[in-house]
This record gives structure tokens, C-alpha cells and sequence, in this order.
């Protein structure tokens, strides 16, 4: 029962807001004669107060009784001012016409121009698909996850993987979430590419800590991926390049308030293998696709409803053994506005993970299936007081279970050995609420979230000892739905913005979140057979506080972004492994496990340019991250495998001519830390290497420069039915070495060592041909 | 089993396909001076021979240094002194064995620290129970393109357990597996029900016209050469010193493996190395005949 007493404290302390002043509400959406247009700017002409429509068109604006007139914007569009006597709450659709300039030649921006000054949220990144489709990508698939690991305080697990870190955090630490459907590994091919199809991709964000009181179970970031609206005319794009295909066809179901949008892609190389000289080539196959659909349906003026669903899957085989993996997840969402100033989201929500190995020669059969599954349902609701008081809260609650694996192998005396290891269920729930409060220049936002975590039966558990061994009796066979163990968290989250004017602001913010998931890698890039696990008896919550501070100022009538962040985070219970680990398949694997505490600190610069023919941002980021485990290091803090002190982005867009845009970016990393041998001994003939503390060296540092030009063909008219373009990309242009791992080789002497190291990539060219229709 | 086996051989296929496209390339890369340590390495086994012990120290990794050898040490199992063999070797009694359920103790004093007075450094192991080869045979399996080799199946009866096991391979009376890298390593655990009659393949070693060797040149083995298996029931500090110095001899790459780490020691007084126990079953047969390859 304690977690209610804490709901329903943190509620009490909830300021019951004041009575604002008679007033009425207008909303509705913004669009041009297909699509809805984000961004649109909804302003009282007078006064010039407004708002900015949502992702959908959507925009909601309270005014005084009488006689108003609007003015509705959009770069590209006419401005559409028109007059309405209100009376009472009202609805109103605006339609847009275009000024004669093709979409593809303007940037949209999602946020009010200053957003990023008076926005009560530190660590906070966003990016539309568009600006995502303009920077270099590895084999040109243009890749959400690659574009953020060029903001600053991001940074790649490993050369060419999916898998990032955050403020020094380790991927893990880090929530991405589908249309709020959670993804456990957001990889294709071996973290070479995302699982997210820019095509189908509206918008992302990432909160570098500042998580929302919303969202939680996650202690560095929350990767927000909106998925694309279909449009209600009928309209596709396709892409063919190197290693992939894509196809998008979008458009209305019986009329405009009906529309889908389905969106796939696929790589090829399997087809083409069985053309190759080796046989052992022709026997490979190895290929990803996946498939995003949505489904909108807008059924009135107050309700709407909408499906999204993800389907994407990699294969790997070479005739006698193989293994595959794939993602499921699915949304079903109802938008509901009780009035004008109070709106719901109900979400029930699925997400599916699993991966299948096999094997089958004469010697032996084997498989072997792992797989997780989370059932959630959402209600977050929002009421909108006055233009400056926002108040949300909600409920969330998800059903996870693991089945960690399962799996036989078949020998040649004819016996089939089982491996069954324990499945486990747990049971998380979360109320939560957030007041936002603007009080001339102070706008403050803070919330709580109230979370449990039961786990639940039918499992096997073990306490371990201080010796992290299982004691006789301590391993516990728990029947089906037994409640046996739980974790409550109250996370505090907080955030102060003072603006000195429309330009310059300050910010402070707060952050306490909690993790009840766990992976267990023993990579740095992380890998498709990672395991999940959840928190339990001997595996406590990892608990992360941040604080962070930072100055935000705009120049140039907001052209000009620049930032100064600085933030400090405590980790405790924060998990890393003992020597030689054996985590795969390992029913016990809290005996290798160990926990201490960590600190990540840093300061994250940033400079970006908007709004004109060339944009872009240059970035630079100095952290650390630490970690003191008492059996690790001899109880030293060692550095963490994501502290890599500097790092400087630089990434430019210059639209050179209508018909001709060129980017360009160049990173520059400090060297993962790494442990090397100092010494060695000889057993036999072998030389067995000596270490003195874990990550004490590092890699060479990394750097790499990607271009890209794109070429508009054919005729330039908006009105034009059929768009085609030409993208042209170069990563590592300049052929930098990264190495991706270090080894050692006895020189021909027999005696002396040398250092070798393994790069994946030179440089890469590869070209993409795109072509859209509406 | 299967977890040696199968997800080794998965992980490795998945690995190998990544590195097809990877270069490899020497670097330059050194490494911080570190004070020497000891290092003792040996082992008991149930054979009746001269068994030794190696004393030495650590080197510096990138160099060519040699390592020191502690030729006037005293070291003593169970009690009885061992016999100075030069360059830091110590041999027991032509007529020693090990005995499976018996305690041996190692005991080394050796003036490490050159202060003139000897340091004190132990160890102690108990042999395994002895798992007996009843017979060796060879089974096709077809990996890949190559030609279809021949993987070595052992059949025995399984003791309760756990038991870890290793498996040495003589062709014609040279030791193939004469590096830990070839060496065959697997631990029944609580997957194989105890007390099991086992036909387990040696995964390590799939027989065919070449096999694998240091540097480019292959081991080659030809049709009617004799095959000699080796099955040895490890003691645990033998076998964790054997899986760990595997692991660390081979690195990794990012996706599969963790931070390297010293391999474990079951000796005392801050030396490196390891004293450990195992029993020994052999089993011959011939290959067949050029025209069943």
C-alpha cells in the first residue's frame, strides 16, 4: 500500500491552480491541401501572442470574447489573416495555400524560433526528418540514431554502431521509444544501421536526463520517434541504394479523415550472393527489412484514433548455422478532448523482442530462442489552464516478461539435451504529474513520478551472498502469480528556465530517475544476444540524480542557437561485471554481476545556425564518467567504457543552388578507454598477458569527416507530380583508420609483440536515387 | 554442452561476418613499464612420470626481454622436495602420480625481492575423479565448403559432477593441441543429467587434410595417420586458468567481448601462474582410407 500513500501525497502537493479570466478557447489544425503543417505560426494580430501548431496541424489558442483577428504563417505559404466574433469555444480549421516554392526548398522547424531559450527543459534535442535526411549516412541509408550521435553530449558505443551513449551513460541507460512502444534493440546488422526507416519518421527528441515525469525506467535519456502521419492525398516516395531498397505509399481510406501511411524497406546483398565464386558465399544469407503502417482516423472535432505498427527483422545463415532476430511493436492511440483546454491520450501499447540462433550438421542440432515481451497501457492527460500553466498527469503500467532462453541441442548418440532457463515477469507501474507555471520571466516545471516494480512468479530467484555465490536453500522456486519482490522510487523531476528577454535565458533542472531493467552485455557496442533482465532479489534498481545548469542566448533574430550546458550525475547501484563473466545462458547470472556507484560530469557547448541556405551546428563536449566497484580495479574508480573527455561535432547544410544542396559533418572523439597488457608470462607456449587496472589506455583518437551532395532532377515546379533526387555520399571522406579493436601478434622473432588493430570502414561512397510522387 | 558448442560457434559465424568486410593493420603502440612478478606454473596429473615446476618472472609486454628464471628456490609438493632442473625448472620423481580425490599442496620459497631472505608462496589442488575413455570414433560433418572433415566423438561415462573437462590431441604422436587456443575445453554442468553414458564430440578438433597451425602453414594430417585422444578431467582453478588465458591470448572484438582482466591464480603471495591437477584417458584409432574422405 505504500505506493498509494505516495500517489496520493504527491497529488495533494500538486498547487491547485487559479481561476484564470473569462476567456475562450480556439483550436484546431493548420494544413495545406494535403498534409498538415507543423509549425505554423497561430497569432492574435494585434498583440502578435500565438502559438505554434503540433506535429499533427493541431493548435489550441485561449482568447477574450470579441471580435479577433488571427494571423496564420508558414514559410512557403501565404499568410492567411482572417476575423471571427467569439462568442464561445470554437473550432477552426485553416488551409494554407503554397507561395509558389517547393516544400523541399524551405526548412520547417517543429518549435517557435526561441524554443530553445525559453523551453523549461536542459539536454533537449530535436530533429525533424528532413534536417535527419540531410547529413552523410554510412552506405546512404539515412539513420536517425547516427544523426544523434552527432549532438553533443552523444556519442557512439563503437565505430559504426547503433548503440549510443549519453552523458557517459551506457546504452542501456538510454529508453527509445517507438511511438512510446519501447525498443530493446533499435539495430540492424549488428548495430550497422537503426531499426527506425527515416521515411516513416515525423520527428525525434532526445532528453539527455531531463527526462519528463511521463517517462521513466531509464537513467541517461529518452529517445522520443514520432512516426509520419499518412498524408490525405495519395502520395509515395521510394529510394533504391546500395545495400537497400525503400517504398512509402500514403493517402486517405475512404475520405480525408481516414488516412494510412505504409513504409518498407529492404537490403539485397542475399540475392545477389548466390551469384558468387565461393561456395561458402553462396550459402550466406544475410539481409534485414522492416515494415512500418499507420493507420489515422480522425472521427470528429474531439476524438481521434490511430494504429502504428512496426515489424523489422535480420537474418543471418550460412546454410549450417544462423541466427535472426527481430522487433514487433504496435500503438493503438485515442486522442480525446474533453473541451478545448483538456485533452487525453489512452494508449495500449505492445513491444516484442526475440532472437533464434540454430545449428544443424551431422554432429549436432541445436536452437536456441530468447525473447521479451512488454504490455502497456498509457492515460496521460493534459489541461491547459492559460497560456502559461500547463498541468499534466497520468497513469502507465506494463507487463514485461523475459524468457531469457530456451533452447536444445541433439547430439549424434541420438539424446536431446534441454536448456530451459527461468523465465521471469515483472509488473511495472507509474502515476506521475507535471505543473508548468510561467510567472513573467520565470517559467518553472516540475513533477513527480511514482513508480513499483513487483516481480512476479512463476520464476526461479536466488539471493546471492556477500560472496556473490548462491547459498544452499537461497535458490527459490516461485509459484505462478506470486507478488514476491518489489522496488517503490519517488522520482523528483524539476526544471527552471529565467528568461532576461526573448533571446537570452538561464536554466537550472533536476532529474532523479530509476532503471528496473538491466542489460547485460559484455561488449561496449552491444550485440543482437544481449540480455535483458529485470530487477529481482539480488539485482537492485540502478538510481541516476542529475543536475545541470545552463545559459541559452540567440542572436540574429533567432538564426543563431548557442548554448552552455553544464550537468553532474550520481549513479548508484550501477552495474558492471566481475572478470571474465559468463553472461550468456547463465541461469545465475547475478554471480556475475557487480554494483557500485558512479559519477558522470561535463560541460556541452553548442552553436547552431537556422533558418537560411546554410545551416547547421558545431558542437564540443568535455565529460567524464567514473565508476567504483569494490571488487573491480581493486576498489579504484576506473574510468567507465563511455568517458572519452572530448568531442566536437561539426555539421553543415548549404543548399548551393535550388536544384543542389552539399553537407557535410566531421567528429572528433577522444579514444574509448580500453585495458591493455603491461606485461606477460609464458605457459607453455603460450604467452598469457598481465594487466594492472582496467581502463587505463585508449584507443587512438577518433575522427572522421562525411560529405554528401544532393541533386534535385527533372523540373522544379511545385506543382510538379513526380520529384526526383540524387543523393551522393562519402563517409570517412579522408580515409581515417578508426580502430575498431586493438590486438597483439608475436613478431617472427618469436619473442617481441606488436599491436594490430582492425578498422571497418575506409572510405565508403555509395549513391541513392529518390523519387517521390503526390 | 551446448553452450560451448553451439553459441561459440554462432558467435564466431556472426563475428566472421563482419570482419569479412574489416581490414586489419599494425600499429604502433606501447605500453607503461610495470615491476615484475612472479609467475609459477604447473601441474599434477594421474601419469606416471616426472612432473615440474617453472619458476620465472612477468616481462614487459612490447620488448624482448626475457623473462628471469629462480634457479635456487625450494619447492616442495605435499611435503617432498622437487629437484632443480636449471632455467627455474623443478621435476618430481620419475615414478610420481597424482591420485584422483587427492590434496596436493605446492610450496615455493624463493628470493623474489633480492633482499636475501626467500618469500613464501603456496598452493593447493585436489585431483578430479577419473573419467575413462571407453572409445574414440569419428563422425562426418559437413561446415561450410570444406571438404567434409572428421569430428572426434568420445564416449564415456559421465560421474556426478560438475565436471570440467579438457581433451588433448596427438596425430602420430605429435601434440596437436600444444597451445591453449587448440586445447579442448568443456564443463558438464547442471544441463547433462549426472551419471549419463556421454558420446560428446571434441568440437575443437574437426579432423581434415589441413588443419589449423601458427602462422601459414597448416598441420597436415593424411588418411591412416594414428589418432591419439586425450581426455582429462580438470581440476576448477586449472580449468578457469585455462578458459580465462584463452579468452585474453585471443582478445576480442566490441560486439562479443568484455573487458580484458588478469586470468585467475590459485597461488598465494601475489604470484601469477597457476598450480593445477588433472587426471588423463587416452584412446588410439586409425583414419580411414584416402577414398572415404
Amino acid at each position: 500500500m505504500t505506493v498509494f500513500k505516495y500517489i496520493f501525497f504527491s497529488f495533494l502537493l500538486v498547487p491547485i491552480p487559479a481561476v484564470a479570466q473569462r476567456e475562450f478557447t480556439i483550436s484546431g489544425t493548420v494544413s495545406d491541401d494535403k498534409n498538415p503543417l507543423a509549425g505554423a505560426v497561430v497569432v492574435l494580430k494585434k498583440t502578435r501572442a500565438g502559438v505554434e501548431s503540433k506535429s499533427d496541424g493541431s493548435y489550441t489558442l485561449r482568447l477574450p470574447p470579441g471580435n479577433q483577428t488571427l494571423s496564420v504563417s508558414y514559410i512557403g505559404y501565404n499568410t492567411l489573416d482572417t476575423t471571427i466574433a467569439l462568442r464561445r469555444d470554437t473550432v477552426i480549421h485553416f488551409h494554407l495555400r503554397e507561395a509558389g516554392i517547393s516544400l523541399a526548398e524551405v526548412h520547417i522547424s517543429a518549435e517557435r524560433p526561441n524554443t530553445n531559450v525559453i523551453r523549461p527543459e536542459m539536454g533537449f534535442e530535436k530533429l525533424d526528418s528532413r534536417q535527419i535526411r540531410q547529413i552523410p549516412a554510412l552506405m546512404g541509408e539515412v539513420d536517425i540514431i547516427k544523426v544523434i550521435q552527432l549532438l553533443p553530449g552523444v556519442q557512439a558505443a563503437s565505430e559504426g554502431t547503433s548503440g549510443f551513449s549519453v552523458r557517459g551513460g551506457s546504452p542501456d541507460q538510454n529508453l527509445i521509444l517507438f511511438e512510446n512502444a519501447t525498443m530493446y534493440n533499435a539495430s540492424h546488422l549488428m548495430g550497422f544501421f537503426s531499426v527506425f526507416n527515416n521515411d516513416a519518421i515525423d520527428d525525434i527528441t532526445l532528453y539527455k536526463g531531463d527526462i519528463p515525469a511521463k517517462y521513466g525506467g531509464r537513467l541517461s535519456s529518452l529517445l522520443e520517434v514520432t512516426s509520419r502521419n499518412g498524408r490525405p492525398v495519395f502520395s509515395g516516395s521510394a529510394g533504391i541504394g546500395l545495400i537497400a531498397s525503400r517504398l512509402l505509399l500514403q493517402g486517405p481510406i475512404v475520405d480525408e479523415r481516414y488516412t494510412f501511411l505504409l513504409a518498407g524497406r529492404r537490403t539485397y546483398a542475399d540475392i545477389f550472393l548466390p551469384l558468387a565464386g565461393e561456395e561458402y558465399l553462396r550459402r550466406v544469407d544475410i539481409h534485414f527489412y522492416d515494415l512500418n503502417a499507420k493507420i489515422q482516423a480522425r472521427l470528429d472535432d474531439r476524438n481521434e484514433l490511430s494504429a502504428t505498427g512496426y515489424y523489422g527483422r535480420d537474418v543471418f545463415k550460412n546454410g549450417d548455422m544462423g541466427m535472426n532476430f527481430s522487433n514487433t511493436a504496435y500503438t493503438l492511440r485515442w486522442k480525446h478532448l474533453f473541451s478545448s483546454s483538456f485533452f487525453s491520450h489512452i494508449e495500449l501499447i505492445g513491444s516484442h523482442y526475440d532472437y533464434n540462433m540454430e545449428a544443424t550438421t551431422p554432429s549436432l542440432t541445436g536452437v536456441w530462442d530468447s525473447d521479451i515481451n512488454d504490455n502497456t497501457l498509457r492515460a496521460d492527460f493534459t489541461y491547459l489552464l492559460d497560456d502559461n500553466h500547463s498541468f499534466r498527469f497520468g497513469y502507465n503500467t506494463t507487463y514485461h516478461r523475459f524468457a531469457p532462453g530456451d533452447g536444445a541441442g541433439l547430439l549424434p548418440d541420438g539424446n536431446e539435451y534441454p536448456i530451459h532457463l527461468a523465465k521471469k515477469q515483472a509488473w511495472e507501474n507509474a502515476l506521475y504529474f507535471t505543473n508548468q507555471h510561467s510567472i513573467g520571466r520565470l517559467t518553472a516545471k516540475y513533477g513527480l513520478r511514482v513508480t513499483r516494480f513487483d516481480n512476479i512468479g512463476p520464476t526461479t530467484d536466488y539471493r546471492v551472498t556477500g560472496q556473490y555465490q548462491v547459498a544452499r536453500g537461497d535458490t527459490l522456486a516461485i509459484a505462478a502469480g506470486r507478488f514476491y519482490n518489489h522496488y517503490c522510487g519517488i522520482e523528483p523531476r524539476a526544471g527552471l528556465v529565467w528568461a532576461f528577454n526573448e533571446a537570452w535565458s538561464v536554466k537550472a533542472s533536476y532529474a532523479h530517475t530509476l532503471q528496473f531493467l538491466h542489460l547485460l552485455t559484455m561488449s561496449t557496442a552491444g550485440s543482437p544476444l544481449d540480455i535483458w533482465v529485470p530487477s529481482n532479489l539480488s539485482i537492485k534498481p540502478e538510481v541516476a540524480q542529475q543536475a545541470a545548469t545552463g545559459v541559452f542566448a540567440n542572436f540574429f533574430d533567432n538564426a543563431l542557437e548557442t548554448s552552455v550546458e553544464v550537468y553532474y550525475k550520481w549513479l548508484t547501484n550501477v552495474i558492471d561485471f566481475k572478470d571474465h563473466p559468463e553472461v550468456l545462458m547463465n541461469d545465475v547470472v547475478e554471480t556475475e554481476i557487480r554494483t557500485g556507484s558512479g559519477r558522470n560530469y561535463g560541460l556541452e557547448l553548442m552553436v547552431r545556425k537556422n533558418d537560411s541556405r546554410f545551416t547547421g551546428w558545431l558542437s564540443y563536449t568535455w565529460s567524464r564518467a567514473f565508476r567504483t566497484i569494490p571488487e573491480i580495479n581493486g576498489g579504484r574508480a576506473y574510468s567507465s567504457p563511455f568517458d572519452r573527455p572530448h568531442n566536437i561535432n561539426v555539421v553543415l547544410s548549404f543548399d548551393i543552388s535550388k536544384r543542389l544542396s552539399a553537407s557535410l559533418n566531421w567528429i572528433y572523439a577522444t579514444g574509448q578507454p580500453v585495458t591493455f597488457p603491461e606485461a606477460f608470462f609464458q605457459f607453455g607456449n603460450d604467452r598469457i598477458p598481465v594487466y594492472t587496472q582496467r581502463n587505463t589506455y585508449r584507443f587512438p583518437d577518433y575522427h572522421r569527416m562525411d560529405a554528401s551532395l544532393t541533386i534535385q532532377l527533372g523540373r522544379m515546379a511545385s506543382t510538379k507530380k513526380w520529384r526526383h533526387e540524387l543523393n551522393v555520399s562519402i563517409y570517412n571522406l579522408y580515409g581515417r583508420k578508426n580502430p575498431w579493436t586493438i590486438s597483439f601478434r608475436t613478431e617472427d622473432d618469436g619473442i617481441s609483440q606488436y599491436a594490430r588493430m582492425t578498422y571497418l570502414f575506409g572510405v565508403v561512397p555509395s549513391v541513392t536515387y529518390n523519387v517521390s510522387f503526390n | 554442452m551446448k553452450k560451448r558448442m553451439l553459441f561459440g560457434a554462432g558467435m564466431l559465424f556472426g563475428a566472421g561476418i563482419l570482419l569479412c568486410t574489416a581490414c586489419i593493420e599494425r600499429m604502433e603502440l606501447s605500453t607503461d613499464y610495470v615491476t615484475p612478478r612472479l609467475v609459477i606454473t604447473g601441474y599434477v596429473t594421474t601419469d606416471t612420470a616426472a612432473h615440474s615446476i617453472k619458476i620465472s618472472s612477468t616481462t614487459p609486454y612490447f620488448g624482448t626481454e626475457q623473462p628471469r628464471s629462480y634457479s635456487s628456490a625450494e619447492v616442495q609438493i605435499n611435503g617432498v622436495r622437487l629437484r632443480a632442473a636449471g632455467e627455474g625448472e623443478y621435476v618430481t620423481d620419475s615414478s610420481f602420480f597424482g591420485v584422483p580425490g587427492e590434496r596436493y599442496v605446492l610450496d615455493v620459497w624463493v628470493d623474489f625481492d633480492d633482499d636475501g631472505v626467500p618469500e613464501h608462496y603456496s598452493a593447493d589442488v585436489v585431483m578430479p575423479a577419473l573419467h575413462r575413455l571407453d572409445s574414440i570414433t569419428l563422425s562426418p560433418v559437413r561446415l561450410g565448403t570444406t571438404k567434409p572433415p572428421w569430428m572426434v566423438v568420445m564416449h564415456f561415462q559421465d560421474l556426478p559432477g560438475p565436471n570440467y573437462f579438457g581433451a588433448h590431441l596427438y596425430v602420430n604422436d605429435t601434440l596437436y593441441s600444444n597451445k591453449v587456443q587448440r586445447y579442448f575445453l568443456n564443463f558438464f554442468g547442471e544441463y547433462v543429467a549426472e551419471g549419463q553414458y556421454i558420446h560428446f564430440p571434441a568440437t575443437n578438433y574437426s579432423i581434415r587434410e589441413e588443419m589449423w597451425w601458427d602462422g601459414d602453414e597448416p598441420f597436415r594430417v593424411h588418411p591412416r595417420d594414428s589418432l591419439t585422444l586425450e581426455l582429462n578431467t580438470l581440476s576448477v582453478d586449472y580449468f578457469e586458468f585455462i578458459r580465462t588465458a584463452r579468452q585474453e591470448i585471443s582478445g576480442g572484438n566490441p560486439l562479443f567481448a568484455g573487458p580484458p582482466a588478469n586470468v585467475p591464480t590459485n597461488l598465494s603471495g601475489g604470484a601469477v601462474g597457476i598450480f593445477g591437477a588433472y587426471t588423463i584417458s587416452r584412446k588410439s584409432l586409425i583414419l580411414p582410407p584416402e577414398d572415404e574422405w
